[in-house]
C-alpha cells in the first residue's frame, strides 16, 4: 500500500469517527443501521472490495485504457495497422514505442479511447480474427528485430458475431497463441480491466504477467456462469467467487508475477499512481528479461506454460 | 403404436434420427456405422464406439492418460478422452478421441493434462498423430484454469510440431477446443454437419439480434470459407485417414 493510500484510508477513519461521534451524541433511537454500514464500510476498504466489486471496476467506464498507459509509459508510440490480408481491426491498437531508450512493440485491446467513450467504434475491445492477425504480425516483427514485446488485455472476450466466425475466429486464436507460446522475443503481459475467455489468452500470456488487482480474467463472465449454471444472471456474485479470477485471485495462485494495487474505489480514482506502478513494473520485468539468452528465456517459458496446473 | 414406439425406443431397440425423425432399428444403425440411411446424419458416438468403428482387429492399445501407474480402482478419474497405439487400415498412429458424453468433452485440468500427455507419446513413438475432437469448450468450473489448459495444448503442439498430425472435428466442437491445439494440425478434417466454431450460436444472436442462416458453423461452411481440407462420411473415414497416414 502506498504512503499516499494509507493517509487517505486514515483521513477517512477519522471522518467515520467524527461523524459516529455526533450521531450517538444526537437522540437516535436506532443507531444499529448506521452502524452496520461503518463497519460494511471499512470492510470494503480494509478487505478490499468483493469479486463482483472487482468485476464492476474492471469495466467502469473511467478505468484507464490502453491510451493511458502508452501515453504515460512509452515515447514516440508509431501506431501501426492492418493485418495484411483483409483489414485494420479497431478493437486491437500496436505499434513500435520507446521504453526509456529500448525500442518495443505494443500490442493490446482497445475498448475506448482516452478522451471519447467510442465504445461501438470499437467494438468494445473485441478482437476480430484481423484483430488476431495484425497481432501475430507484430509479434513477428518483434522476433524479427529482437524486440521485447508489451501487451495489454483489456476485453469482455473475441467478438461474437457471425462475420467474425465465417473468417475463422477459433483458428486465428490458436495461432495467436500459439505465436505467443513460440515468440523468441522476451513479452511481457498486462492484464488492465476485464480479460473474458479465449479472446484475453491470446494476448494474456508473457514471460512474464502484470495484473491489477480488479482486473478480471477468467473462462466466462459470471453473468455467463450464471445463466449456464442457473438459468439467468442473478447469481452473478456468487459466480464471481467460483470464478476466482481477480488480480489477487491469480497473483495467490502464482499464475501472475507482479499485482498492482488500486487506489481505493480502483484505479481510476488515480489513473497516474496505477499507470506509472504498471510503467516500472514493465522496466523491471523487461530488464531482466533482455538478460536472459533466448535459449534460456523459451526453456523458462515452457517450464512456466507447463506448470499451468493447480498446485497441491 | 406410439407407445410401442416408446417403449421400443425406450429399451434401446429403436433409435429416432434427430436430424429428419426417421425411426431406425438400432442394430441397423449401428450396422451402419451410426449413420441414418435416409438423411446421412452423423450420430454423436462415445469414444469406445468411435475407436472400435476405426481400428483394425486388435489394433487398439490404450495408453495411461493420467500420469500414475496405479489409480484408485484401475479407472482414470475422468472418462473424457481415450488414446492408444492404433492400427487403421494397416497404417500405424496415435489414435486419441475425445468423447462428448462425459460432461459434454468439457476440457478442464485432467484432460489439459491428458491432451499434453498425448502429443507426448506420439513424439516419443515417432508416430503420426490422429486426434478426434468433440468438445462444448472450457469447462468454466475450473474457474481460470480450465481456460488455461488452452495454452498448455497449444504448447505442447507447438513444441512438437515436426510431428504429423490430423484433426478431424466431429459434433460439436467449440471454444477452448476449437480455438486451442485441435485447429494446429496439419490436415483438417471434419464429419458431416459437424458443428465447429467459436462463439455459441446464442451469445452471437444475443449480441448481434441477427438470425443465423442454416448451416452457420456447420462443416461445409468451414470447408468453403477455407478452414477445412476435406469433410469425410464416416464410411471413409478409415480409408481417408489411412491413405494421409500413408504419405506421412
Ligand atoms: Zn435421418
Amino acid at each position: 500500500m502506498t504512503k499516499k493510500t494509507k493517509d487517505r484510508l486514515i483521513d477517512v477513519d477519522n471522518a467515520l469517527k467524527d461523524l459516529r461521534d455526533s450521531i450517538s451524541r444526537l437522540d437516535v433511537a436506532d443507531m444499529s443501521e448506521f452502524e452496520r454500514k461503518v463497519d460494511d464500510f471499512r470492510q470494503e476498504i480494509y478487505d478490499g472490495i468483493t469479486r463482483w466489486g472487482s468485476v464492476e471496476l474492471s469495466r467502469y467506464p473511467d478505468r484507464p485504457g490502453i491510451d493511458g498507459y502508452i501515453e504515460r509509459i512509452f515515447e514516440s508510440f508509431m501506431e501501426l495497422k492492418g493485418d495484411r490480408t483483409y483489414e485494420d481491426d479497431p478493437a486491437i491498437i500496436g505499434g513500435l514505442a520507446f521504453l526509456d531508450d529500448t525500442p518495443v512493440v505494443i500490442i493490446g485491446h482497445k475498448k475506448h479511447s482516452t478522451h471519447t467513450k467510442d465504445y461501438m467504434k470499437y467494438h468494445y475491445g473485441m478482437a476480430s480474427p484481423s484483430g488476431h492477425h495484425k497481432a501475430m504480425r507484430l509479434l513477428r516483427l518483434a522476433e524479427k528485430f529482437s524486440r521485447p514485446l508489451i501487451t495489454f488485455v483489456d476485453t469482455p472476450g473475441a467478438y461474437p458475431v457471425p462475420e467474425a466466425e465465417y473468417r475463422g475466429q477459433a483458428f486465428s486464436i490458436a495461432q495467436c497463441i500459439a505465436a505467443i507460446a513460440s515468440v523468441r522475443a522476451p513479452v511481457v503481459a498486462c492484464i488492465i480491466g476485464e480479460a473474458g475467455s479465449g479472446g484475453a489468452l491470446a494476448l494474456g500470456f508473457g514471460d512474464r504477467i502484470i495484473m491489477l488487482e480488479n482486473a478480471f480474467y477468467g473462462s466466462i463472465s459470471p453473468e455467463g456462469f450464471s445463466s449456464i449454471m442457473f438459468g439467468d444472471s442473478s447469481m452473478k456474485v456468487s459466480a464471481a467467487d467460483t470464478l476466482k479470477g481477480t488480480g489477487k485471485d491469480l497473483y495467490r495462485e502464482g499464475i501472475v508475477d507482479s499485482l498492482v494495487k488500486e487506489p481505493v474505489g480502483g484505479a481510476h480514482n488515480n489513473p497516474e499512481l496505477v499507470i506509472d506502478e504498471v510503467g516500472r513494473l514493465i522496466r523491471h520485468h523487461v530488464h531482466e528479461l533482455q538478460s536472459l539468452a533466448v535459449d534460456e528465456l523459451i526453456m523458462q517459458r515452457t517450464r512456466s506454460i507447463q506448470s499451468l496446473v493447480p498446485r497441491g | 403404436m406410439t407407445e410401442l414406439l416408446d417403449l421400443a425406443k425406450k429399451d434401446g431397440r429403436w433409435s429416432e434420427c434427430p436430424s429428419c425423425s426417421e425411426i431406425i432399428i438400432t442394430t441397423k444403425l449401428k450396422e451402419n456405422l451410426w449413420v441414418c440411411s435416409h438423411c446421412n446424419h452423423h450420430f454423436r458416438i462415445n469414444a469406445k464406439e468411435r475407436i472400435a468403428l476405426l481400428c483394425d482387429q486388435e489394433g487398439f492399445i490404450g495408453l495411461d492418460l493420467t500420469g500414475q501407474t496405479v489409480h484408485q480402482g484401475g479407472v482414470p478419474p475422468e472418462d473424457s478422452i481415450r488414446a492408444g497405439e492404433a492400427t487403421i487400415d494397416g497404417q500405424k498412429c496415435i489414435l486419441a478421441v475425445m468423447d462428448f458424453t462425459f460432461k459434454g468433452g468439457s476440457m478442464g485440468v485432467y484432460l489439459g493434462n491428458a491432451v499434453v500427455r498425448v502429443f507426448h507419446y506420439a513424439q516419443e513413438m515417432k508416430v503420426p498423430l490422429v486426434f478426434f475432437t468433440a468438445s462444448g469448450g472450457v469447462r468454466i468450473q475450473e474457474g481460470i484454469w480450465g481456460l488455461l489448459q488452452m495454452i498448455r495444448t497449444v504448447h505442447a503442439r507447438t513444441a512438437t510440431e515436426k510431428i504429423p498430425m490430423i484433426t478431424v472435428f466431429t459434433d460439436p466442437t467449440t471454444g477452448g477446443v476449437s480455438a486451442s491445439f485441435a485447429s494446429l494440425a496439419d490436415i483438417l478434417l471434419a464429419e458431416p454437419g459437424a458443428r465447429i466454431g467459436f462463439a455459441g450460436p446464442r451469445v452471437i444472436e444475443a449480441t448481434t439480434q441477427v438470425t443465423l442462416p442454416p448451416g452457420f458453423q456447420e462443416a461445409r461452411t468451414l470447408l468453403a470459407h477455407g478452414f477445412l481440407d476435406r469433410i469425410v462420411s464416416r464410411h471413409e473415414l478409415r480409408s481417408t485417414l489411412s491413405s494421409f497416414l500413408r504419405w506421412f
